[in-house]
């Protein structure tokens, strides 16, 4: 009871009411733009998320994740053009709807329903996250180095580019992350003899290289960096008859919620995945399915609390084990610890009424959504009307002023140049770019426990699966590592039949 | 499938080489079997094997283990609107830009060489010169004054610094 009042005097702060605010307004204009994603905008928040207290930067980066997932409905709907990546999954169904005259229905229940899937996949947290702490306390290096495995190996299987390119981009991250003086002997390595990479490659500059420097590639390569949106229509009203929808729908709203939680708990995949996954399952699941893709609401609502959850949910291993769910999450456990705050079981003992009003923003923010979504639709014509060389050259300042703010360095300038190139050239190939992240973020973690597990075991790799906890999770690290295997000797074996990925419908 | 993803896993597999034998250089800790190099050798071994993998999967694409219903099929940007040529002139001096900005720092200053580089760069992408200008100009000083009165990041003065900026 005292961690409550004590959380709710945290947030009562004007310094948190003032960022919130700001950090939502920027959600909802950076998600409601196509081209520039949720990540996108964390990592330009970042810099200044450098300024402020841990609680205001970690509250700024929930309130601006939550709107721009929510506010990337909006082009989809009226352009068909998604506005973050979570929303591309039913993107051509809430055209649809626009087309058939129901563009306010379409954005009214997805707003609605991220609104419940939001707080659903709070509540989650809030209930979760302290009874696992207590469970984590008792784990020792053995444990987490699974734990790394698995949020590792998590998103390598679950890149859409197949597992192969998955892994090459976690091999990357980890790469990056071995840059600098090794933490437990103290030998620099692959620094070739740079003073600036002693103390490894700085992270913020790197990220906003990968999302934010490679956006702009992008869109001057394949020329769209001039491209004007078509106007669309005026929405109004998009409250009306919300309510009876959704209670039409409320098996939607709660598989979508239930699902998209546990997804986004799942360390590797997040709100964009839980989309796909909750579309397929509400038009398996639905009596209508043939009405799937011609403008119907029941796929809408289900994906849209799904990705909504999954944000949330995202934060469940972040926050208990330090092992990020998906990119935003990865980020945001790089700006704790560069505020010297290790996220992790001990953190709800220590910093327990931090936590709490952690908690409570994100009931804040998701709650929040309903005006604020409402005010962005109105704008949508405006927002969709931001010239695009003015906005790129603003983003390009921002991306520039950011990197070097955060050591007061012209080094990382190159090093958000040489990440820009990168990330744009990766994906070029076919290389997912968020493995990448988690790879510089549970890099150290996973060498560290490692070495700590064998300085202990005196080397002996058995003791990996001694303790009863960490064997468990050792036996699960490594049948999902057999799933590749067995997918590619199924595919060998039915080669002549015309083989087939697992498919979930 | 172009040749990006071969050129990209060979690339890949040749950096995996070059850091496997960058790592057995790495000190070993006497009385202890894992060293600092032990991690980046297995990296390095993930990269070689890999990028081979992936260079030669090129001809038979490989697919996702999981295929979710509909993934890949997101919807065509480009059915309404046409798609304009790349803008190379605007790409490289983006480059340029970001390189001559890192080397003259602190010498232009930080409103100066930032608003040369985004004007140019706005009018590259078919902005007008005073459009272009007025907005670089604008947004440059507004960042300048953020950063250095309320966030303290010591930005370079350069050239204008008798204007007491």
């Amino acid at each position: 009871m005292q961690t409550l009042l004590e959380a709710f005097r945290l947030i009562a702060d004007p310094q948190v009411i003032v960022t919130v605010l700001l950090a939502s307004i920027f959600g909802l204009f950076v998600g409601a733009i196509p081209g520039l994603t949720a990540t996108m905008a964390t990592a330009l928040l970042v810099p200044m998320t450098f300024f402020m207290d841990p609680l205001s930067s970690i509250a700024a980066i929930v309130a601006c994740t939550a709107m721009a997932i929510t506010a990337g409905d909006i082009p989809g709907c009226l352009l068909r053009i998604p506005g973050t990546p979570a929303s591309a999954a039913y993107t051509d169904e809430t055209f649809m709807m626009t087309k058939k005259g129901l563009g306010a229905q379409a954005l009214g229940s997805s707003l609605v329903s991220s609104v419940i899937g939001g707080l659903f996949g709070a509540i989650v947290l809030m209930v979760a996250a302290p009874s696992l702490a207590r469970v984590a306390l008792n784990f020792s290096s053995f444990e987490y180095f699974w734990l790394a495995c698995i949020g590792l190996s998590c998103a390598a299987l679950v890149s859409s580019t197949g597992f192969v390119a998955g892994l090459l981009s976690l091999f990357i991250g980890l790469l990056i992350a071995t840059v600098g003086m090794d933490v437990i002997s103290g030998s620099p390595r692959f620094t070739f003899g740079s003073v600036q990479l002693m103390g490894g490659v700085s992270f913020v500059p790197a990220m906003i290289g990968m999302f934010a420097i490679s956006e702009i590639l992008y869109s001057l390569l394949n020329g769209t960096a001039r491209q004007r949106f078509a106007k669309p229509q005026k929405i109004t009203g998009i409250f009306h008859g919300i309510l009876p929808l959704i209670s039409k729908y409320r098996t939607n709203v709660a598989r979508g919620s239930v699902i998209g939680t546990i997804i986004g708990i799942l360390p590797g995949a997040g709100g964009d995945i839980a989309a796909w996954i909750t579309y397929a399952t509400a038009r398996r699941f639905s009596k209508e399915s043939q009405k799937f893709g011609t403008g119907h609401p029941e796929g809408v609502i289900e994906a849209g609390a799904a990705n909504n959850a999954g944000l949330s949910g995202a934060w469940v291993p972040a926050l208990v084990f330090g092992v990020p769910g998906d990119a935003v999450t990865a980020i945001a456990v790089g700006v704790l610890f560069m505020k010297g705050i290790n996220p992790g079981p001990r953190l709800f003992e220590t910093q327990g009424a931090m936590l709490y009003a952690v908690f409570m923003i994100f009931l804040i923010a998701n709650i929040a959504l309903l005006p604020f979504g409402w005010l962005a639709i109105r704008a949508a014509s405006k927002i969709l009307s931001v010239p695009r060389p003015q906005l790129m050259a603003v983003i390009l300042l921002f991306c520039i002023v950011g990197s070097f703010a955060i050591n007061n360095t012209i080094f990382d300038i190159g090093v958000m140049l040489v990440f820009g190139i990168l990330a744009f050239a990766l994906s070029e190939a076919g290389i997912p770019i968020a493995p990448i992240i988690l790879g510089i973020v549970l890099g150290p973690l996973l060498e560290q426990n490692f070495l700590t597990s064998m300085t202990i075991a005196d080397g002996n790799l058995l003791a990996f699966f001694e303790r009863p906890i960490a064997g468990v999770l050792g036996i699960f690290v490594l049948l999902l590592w057999s799933i590749p295997l067995v997918s590619a000797i199924m595919q060998v074996s039915r080669h002549v039949s015309h083989a087939r990925p697992m498919k979930l419908t | 499938m172009s040749k990006a993803p071969f050129l990209a896993g060979a690339i890949l597999s040749l950096l995996g080489a070059g850091v496997i034998a960058e790592a057995m250089r790495l000190p070993t800790i006497p009385g202890q079997t894992y060293g600092p190099g032990f991690f980046p050798v297995l990296i390095g071994a993930g990269l070689l094997v890999f990028g081979a993998i992936y260079a030669l999967s090129v001809r038979r694409p490989m697919q996702a283990v999981i295929l979710l219903e509909g993934e890949g099929t997101a919807p065509d940007e480009a059915e309404e609107t046409v798609p304009e040529r790349p803008f190379y002139g605007a790409l490289a001096w983006l480059v340029t830009g970001l390189v001559a900005t890192i080397f003259l720092w602190e010498t232009a200053g930080f409103v100066l060489l930032m608003s040369v580089v985004l004007t140019v760069f706005m009018i590259l992408l078919g902005v007008r010169f005073w459009h272009a200008g007025l907005v670089s100009i604008a947004s440059t000083i507004i960042v300048y004054a953020l950063f250095i009165k309320i966030l303290m990041v010591p930005l370079p003065a350069g050239l204008l610094a008798p204007l007491g900026l």
